[in-house]
């Protein structure tokens, strides 16, 4: 390179300063558009472009999306401090883990959706492991319970850990858990294992259109009851 | 591979008084720089085996803060300083105006800081990030280094060049700025903080100049006078040189929020930031366009040089682009502002020092470096720690950033998958600290040589095969 | 370039400028800063942010000293400036309010760990807090966090159990929390800025189908 020759590189300069003074006008519109009239009280810069968080492709990407954003909030606020944010829950206190849950990974909410609404308590199985001695407590939101949640958060959360930690299971809908709530309508204990492992996991959803039993199947059915239960019907036969 | 240019032995008369508080500032450097980047390592140890150390003066936090402000205020201020220095005495033909303060300064400095690196350890810190030596050391800093940087100025206000170089704005700048920053940012955040953000914005505006306004111009001058020097070639560009110094002038000291995009402080402060931050691209450019070379010099001081002007080039528009809100809300509070900020610290202003060093040491004290393996050692270990350590936080830093901010994974997991790259970037410190400790070893033997009289011949004839060049 | 007066004058004046600008001018903006009124969850009016119990203002300082913010901040960005809010980590962003009572704020720079500013809130009264303090894998199992195990006496004991012992540690081993340990504990559990301000309103809340 001839060090006296500087005709290769007027160009350049010539680009540079164009490229300085370019930022510079941008550099003024920026400052003079995005500073909120040099309030000390105003935080909020004008919005730019898009939200943050909208994953590239909106709500083709992943239809549960929206739910398990919302859910991971409802979690933090209620379920993190036992379950813990890792989903492991914490054996040496005898709180069992939803990573990988084989009761969060059913193929239907019914049973966590009872869980989450009323409670749990007793020896409990989850992967293989018994966890005795703790109770759950119940979670939705009521006039005496005010930090529990809404409805709709209960669906968000469930649908968050159904989908968290490697755990893949299909979404829950408000819907599902409003039919729960009405198929345990005056509920007030809290459920046991033996209980809901009658409940059949999927299935139902929508309140089913009450049927007609023959009294076969009445007997049937009423063959299934446990003795408490069976006692709960006559009695509320008997009080009709 | 060794220097090419022979070690001159003569120094001109206004040079030799300039020799003393230069080698004492250098080799304070070179101390405080192996005293950082071991506990920057053991920071950066603590951050994927956190059972390790687990006592209360080697928290994260407490070696992290004694790491910066040891590689700040004492290795890279004190290396920076003393090349300047010399290059004002050398460029001015100028006597430095008193060889005495200047050591001095120095030297409360030093103990200054060695009395504050045990203060931060067991937990004396003010919890001001960048400023945490309490404030009564931060005073006798200052002091030390105002009797230290009264020289440069007088050396420039006594020029007798006829002109100004470059190099001798930069370091003007530097030097003057400096005392305005420190001073007021100790006043600002120690001894009269404003109440709540304030601190942190006062914090943030001490980095960002002390980055923009007072190293940056320091390793510019060094590159800007050896460049050329090494090179053979003049500057390709001179007109573009005023340019540079005055936009970074300009918008160095305002992108004082750039850290604290997103937080809680008025619009106003966080956009001018961004901007700053956006427009000091053109510094970058102007210095960068000026002094690039082709690629293949032979000398370490060459090298490093390179070294130095790549990672300017690389890291300065890195930090331009992620000034902007929307890189920021990616990359904020990720490991990848940590990678830019190492990149420009090490491999720009300490590659900036080196390169001026080996330029400098051997005409200071008439005699080359002892061993060219570890001279070679120095830049390859130095360049390869560097890229592995950059590397690895800006990877990981960015996949990171995403997972944090577009996704709903949890943070376990995005810890989890932080793991490797946190533990390849201590690997890369560590390989970066290698290469130091050979530069060490080579001063060391030189010192050597000059101690053990009788020793001399044999060190010399060992290592190098052949006799010392004679002082002068 | 070769005025050496110009030189001079300019390098002061730029400086002077970004000062002026960025360092004087927002203190004299914000630096009367003072708490404010506003109302809970509850419709209760409080004073946001609240003043800080003893213990926790003690507890600010054991935060401060073993340099806690260096892998965790405590600050909110907001809904376009990040997915802060989108984590659970606050109702809203944080504003220069939230901060009056700091002193020195410890916004943080890095996340390696949660953001903090809403800890209390989230999960202050959990009762792991000074066992997470303790191990913090005991709580958490892959946790980075390093803890803090030297804020603990760990005793040996015959018969009952020490007073305020964690419920952790082997039989006649007990755990006990030194003073700077529940002080940090007590800091923690006082995290939380949700409080709706003037100029940090809450973002508007779905409705529940």
């Amino acid at each position: 390179m001839n060090p006296n020759s500087r005709s290769g590189f007027g160009l350049l300069n010539s680009l540079l300063l164009t490229g300085s003074v370019g930022l510079l006008l941008w550099g003024g519109v920026y400052v003079g558009k995005y500073s909120g009239r040099f309030d000390g009280n105003e935080f909020s810069e004008l919005p730019y472009g898009r939200p943050a968080n909208v994953v590239g492709g909106g709500a083709a990407a992943d239809p549960l999306d929206a739910q398990k954003k919302a859910g991971l909030i409802a979690y933090g606020k209620s379920c993190v401090a036992c379950h813990q944010a890792d989903g492991n829950g914490n054996p040496s206190l005898n709180i069992p883990p939803l990573a990988g849950s084989d009761w969060v990974q059913a193929d239907g909410p019914n049973r966590i959706i009872r869980i989450v609404l009323h409670g749990m308590q007793g020896p409990v199985k989850v992967s293989g492991q018994v966890y005795q001695g703790n109770a759950m407590n119940p979670w939705l939101k009521t006039a005496d319970n005010p930090a529990g949640l809404t409805e709709q958060e209960i669906a968000d959360v469930l649908t968050y850990v159904r989908n968290s930690w490697g755990n893949k299971a299909s979404g829950v809908t408000v819907e599902q858990v409003k039919a729960v709530l009405g198929e345990t309508a005056g509920r007030t204990d809290a459920w046991t294992a033996d209980l809901l492992e009658k409940i059949p996991a999927a299935g139902g959803g929508a309140a089913p259109a009450p049927t007609v039993l023959t009294p076969d199947q009445l007997k049937e059915a009423l063959k299934k009851l446990s003795a408490d239960e069976l006692k709960a019907v006559l009695d509320a036969v008997k009080g009709n | 591979m060794s220097d090419p240019a022979k070690a001159s032995s003569t120094l001109e008369p206004h040079e030799q008084t300039a020799r003393g508080p230069v080698l004492y500032l250098l080799a304070g450097a070179l101390i405080w720089l192996l005293v950082g980047v071991v506990l920057t390592s053991l920071a950066s140890l603590k951050l994927h085996a956190p059972g390790c150390l687990p006592f209360v003066w080697a928290t994260t936090g407490r070696l992290q803060a004694a790491a910066n402000n040891v590689l700040l205020l004492g290795a890279a201020a004190q290396g920076g300083l003393g090349i300047a220095l010399w290059l004002l005495a050398h460029l001015g033909k100028t006597p430095l105006a008193s060889w005495g303060s200047a050591v001095l300064g120095t030297a409360i400095w030093n103990l200054a800081l060695t009395a504050g690196v045990p203060a931060l350890l067991l937990g004396g810190s003010t919890g001001i990030p960048g400023l945490e030596l309490p404030g009564s050391l931060g005073l006798i800093i200052l002091a030390g280094y105002l009797l230290v940087g009264a020289n440069g100025v007088a050396a420039i206000a006594t020029c007798k060049r006829g002109g100004y170089v470059p190099a001798q704005w930069f370091i003007l700048g530097a030097v003057l700025w400096f005392a305005w920053i420190y001073g007021t940012s100790l006043v600002t955040t120690v001894f009269f903080p404003g109440r709540g953000v304030l601190t942190a914005l006062s914090a943030g505006w001490f980095t960002q100049a002390s980055f923009w306004l007072f190293l940056a111009p320091l390793a510019l001058a060094a590159l800007y006078h050896y460049l050329p020097e090494l090179t053979g070639n003049p500057l390709r560009s001179p007109e573009l040189a005023p340019l540079a110094f005055w936009s970074l002038a300009l918008f160095g000291g305002w992108t004082a929020a750039a850290g604290l995009v997103g937080g809680p402080l008025p619009a106003w402060v966080i956009t001018v930031s961004v901007a700053a931050g956006v427009l000091l691209a053109i510094p970058v450019l102007l210095a960068a366009v000026n002094l690039l070379s082709p690629f293949g010099l032979g000398s370490t001081a060459g090298r490093f040089a390179q070294l130095s002007l790549l990672a300017f080039l690389f890291g300065g528009l890195g930090k331009a682009l992620t000034s902007l809100r929307c890189a920021n809300q990616l990359l904020h509070f990720t490991r990848f502002e940590v990678a830019l900020n190492e990149l420009l610290l090490f491999g720009f202003v300490f590659g900036a020092i080196f390169a001026a060093a080996y330029a400098l040491v051997p005409k200071l004290v008439g005699r080359r470096l002892p061993n060219c393996a570890l001279a070679n050692a120095h830049v390859a270990l130095s360049a390869l720690g560097l890229v592995i350590a950059v590397a690895a936080y800006g990877i990981g830093g960015w996949k990171q950033g995403w997972a944090l901010n577009f996704t709903t994974t949890d943070l376990l997991s995005i810890n989890a998958d932080l793991k490797p790259p946190l533990r390849l970037h201590t690997a890369g410190l560590a390989v970066f600290l290698l290469g130091q400790v050979a530069f060490a070893a080579n001063v060391v033997l030189l010192a050597a040589s000059f101690v053990l009289p009788v020793g001399r011949t044999l060190v010399s004839e060992v290592i190098t095969g052949s006799a010392p060049a004679p002082a002068k | 370039m070769n005025h050496g007066p110009l030189l001079f004058f300019g390098v002061l004046a730029t400086l002077a400028a970004s000062w002026l600008g960025l360092v004087a001018v927002p203190r004299q903006q914000m630096g009367n800063l003072d708490a404010d009124l506003s109302t809970n969850a509850a419709n209760v009016v409080v004073t946001h942010p609240p003043a800080r119990s003893g213990e926790a203002t003690q507890g600010h300082a054991v935060y401060v000293s073993l340099g806690c913010a260096v892998c965790h901040t405590q600050q909110v960005r907001p809904e376009n400036g990040g997915g802060d809010l989108a984590r659970g980590w606050g109702q809203r962003r944080s504003v220069a309010r939230d901060y009056v009572r700091d002193q020195p704020v410890q916004l943080g720079s890095s996340r390696l760990g949660p953001d903090l500013a809403n800890y209390g809130e989230r999960l202050g009264t959990n009762g792991f807090n000074l066992v997470r303090l303790y191990n913090p894998r005991l709580v958490v199992t892959n946790s980075t966090c390093e803890g803090a195990p030297y804020l603990f006496d760990v005793r040996t004991v015959t018969g009952e159990p020490t007073v305020g012992a964690l419920a952790t540690g082997e039989p006649g081993r007990d755990i006990v929390p030194k003073a700077a340990a529940r002080q940090l504990a007590a800091y923690l559990a006082s995290l939380g800025s949700s409080a709706e301000l003037p100029e940090a309103p809450l973002p508007a809340k779905e409705e529940a189908k």
